[in-house]
């Protein structure tokens, strides 16, 4: 599903224009006061814009309309945020995820709980288990799956990288591949750790002093000059790519796994040396 | 002096054991960073070590910094928390002003002073926390995964004041999850529920069976160095990128 913000105002936000591209990941950076998470509240209806307009798979949504049925968004945006659910501690996973479906006015399928939880890689023996129970990165899973149960066509994830280690951000980074290629989802990524944002994003938004700073394909943000003025980190291997340009004069192809950056300076080296390396 | 000494401690979380008879030794003016995967219980040692065990020999006090620094931020304004810790053990005021004046100008804290800690960035949040405790006159530092919210610049320049603290004999133990932070440390333990290796960093970084045997992600310097070494295209350890890119395209 492509969503499409049009001349959005919100909060300190002034006509805002942002696309977010039918079954890829786009990544939502900025600081922690840059406004970001207003963005992540509007996508996922949380909270109505003042003005503006929505245009969903070519299709507007003109909030200034009364008639507009701003919450059936709802339906088709799943919002994901990790360590929620504490208040449901008590409860099985079943239970959880049966509740979240009757406020959407599901009924309650047993059958759509468990092939939820597959679709996460969780079996169907965790419907049982108690939520308190549940390591982080199984509670994470769990708290897809359930946004997953009413079938969302996009997934907003808020910061799902904090507080997880390197390990599991393998794990999620699998997963989230997973939802795009087999499952099309439409996934936006709100967070601020560059390093993953590298890996998984194909588009980036950065968000700084409540505008929109730069936009676009990961490498050409991830590059960019005006980064300089922030307080994002620039992930190490694209800091020596860039390096590396500016002393060989070389324009690289950018990489963001080492393997492939090896091949590449390797055949330059060898190239500069006319072969005897 | 400064010295922490753990003989035989047994480590229990609810009714599961997590450490059978850890022993371990830190010597003073060394600098540790502990490392391990999530829930393999460096929080669980941390905490012991700061409440104190009978299998837990402390020489020296204990300053420490955990990993949420809402739970240590006191002060209204940067400047006063800054201040606190010394103030409550009666600094002299000569003493307070040269030590705000020199930390400030180090992390380059001009601009933020006047601002209310908890409206900072999280990595900002952890930074200024940081700099409350490293103004005391130091024994022992204790961190739990303390830095794992700043940005890579930042860290940087918290690791590289590390050695500065490290020449007046504070002993620093650093819980880490980040494993780039093993960079500069003397020592690097892994822990597992169990205590894996207790190395010299220099042996860990120069060996990458360690990484893979343990799951654990290389430093994208150290990854790609000892694959450049594997090509030929390098012969030594390199300590930045920027040299990095120089000793390729000598």
């Amino acid at each position: 599903m492509e969503i499409v913000l049009s001349d959005i105002s919100v909060g300190n936000f002034k006509k805002l224009n942002m696309c977010i591209f039918d079954a890829k990941v786009t990544a939502i950076i900025g600081d922690n006061a840059s406004g970001k998470s207003i963005i992540g509240e509007v996508l996922s209806t949380l909270r109505k814009p003042d003005s503006g307009k929505f245009i969903i798979d070519k299709n507007v949504l003109d909030l200034k309309r009364q008639d507009v049925d701003y919450n059936r968004l709802r339906f088709d945006i799943g919002y994901v945020i990790q360590n929620t659910d504490i208040t449901f501690f008590e409860r099985t996973v079943e239970e959880h995820m049966a509740y979240q479906l009757s406020v959407y006015n599901y009924k309650k399928s047993k059958k759509r709980i468990i092939d939820s939880l597959k679709m996460v890689g969780l079996d169907s023996s965790f419907i049982n288990r108690k939520i308190k129970t549940l390591s982080d990165s199984e509670r994470f899973k769990v708290a897809l799956a359930t946004t997953l149960s009413i079938n969302p066509k996009v997934l907003v994830l808020d910061d799902p990288t904090c507080f997880l280690d390197e390990s599991k951000k393998d794990n999620l980074y699998k997963l989230i591949k997973m939802m795009k290629l087999k499952y099309n989802k439409t996934i936006v990524i709100l967070s601020n750790d560059t390093e993953f944002i590298l890996r998984v994003a194909d588009y980036i938004y950065v968000i700084n002093n409540d505008k929109i700073l730069i936009h676009g394909n990961k490498y050409d943000v991830l590059t960019s000059s005006k980064l300089k003025n922030t307080n994002i980190s620039i992930p190490d291997i694209i800091k020596f790519q860039k390096l590396f340009e500016h002393k060989t004069k070389i324009k690289l192809e950018y990489r963001d796994n080492v393997n492939d950056l090896i091949k590449d300076i390797y055949y330059y080296v060898e190239k500069k040396s006319g072969g005897k390396k | 002096m400064n010295k922490v000494e753990i003989k035989n401690l047994i480590l229990k979380r609810e009714n599961t054991v997590i450490y059978d008879k850890l022993n371990l030794v830190i010597n003073s003016g060394v600098y540790t960073t502990i490392i391990g995967p999530s829930s393999s219980g460096k929080t669980t040692l941390f905490n012991t070590i700061i409440k104190g065990n009978k299998s837990i020999k402390v020489n020296g006090n204990i300053n420490y910094v955990v990993t949420n620094p809402d739970k240590q931020i006191v002060g209204r304004t940067v400047d006063k928390q800054l201040k606190f810790f010394m103030e409550m053990n009666n600094y002299s005021k000569r003493v307070i002003s040269s030590r705000i004046k020199a930390i400030v100008s180090y992390f380059n804290l001009d601009s933020i002073l006047d601002k209310d800690p908890y409206k900072l960035s999280l990595g900002e949040k952890q930074l200024v926390v940081l700099c409350s405790i490293m103004v005391l006159d130091l024994d022992i530092l204790l961190l739990d995964n303390a830095l794992c919210r700043m940005n890579r610049n930042l860290k940087e320049k918290v690791l590289s004041y590390f050695n500065k603290l490290k020449k007046k004999k504070v002993t620093i133990i650093n819980f880490a999850s980040d494993v780039s932070e093993i960079i500069g440390s003397d020592y690097t333990i892994l822990v597992d529920k169990k205590l894996v290796f207790n190395k010299k960093t220099k042996e860990v970084i120069s060996d990458n069976k360690i990484f893979e045997e343990n799951h654990l992600k290389l430093p994208f310097l150290l990854d790609i160095t000892n694959k450049l070494k594997y090509y030929g295209l390098i012969d030594k350890n390199i300590k930045d990128i920027e040299s990095l890119v120089d000793e390729i395209w000598k």
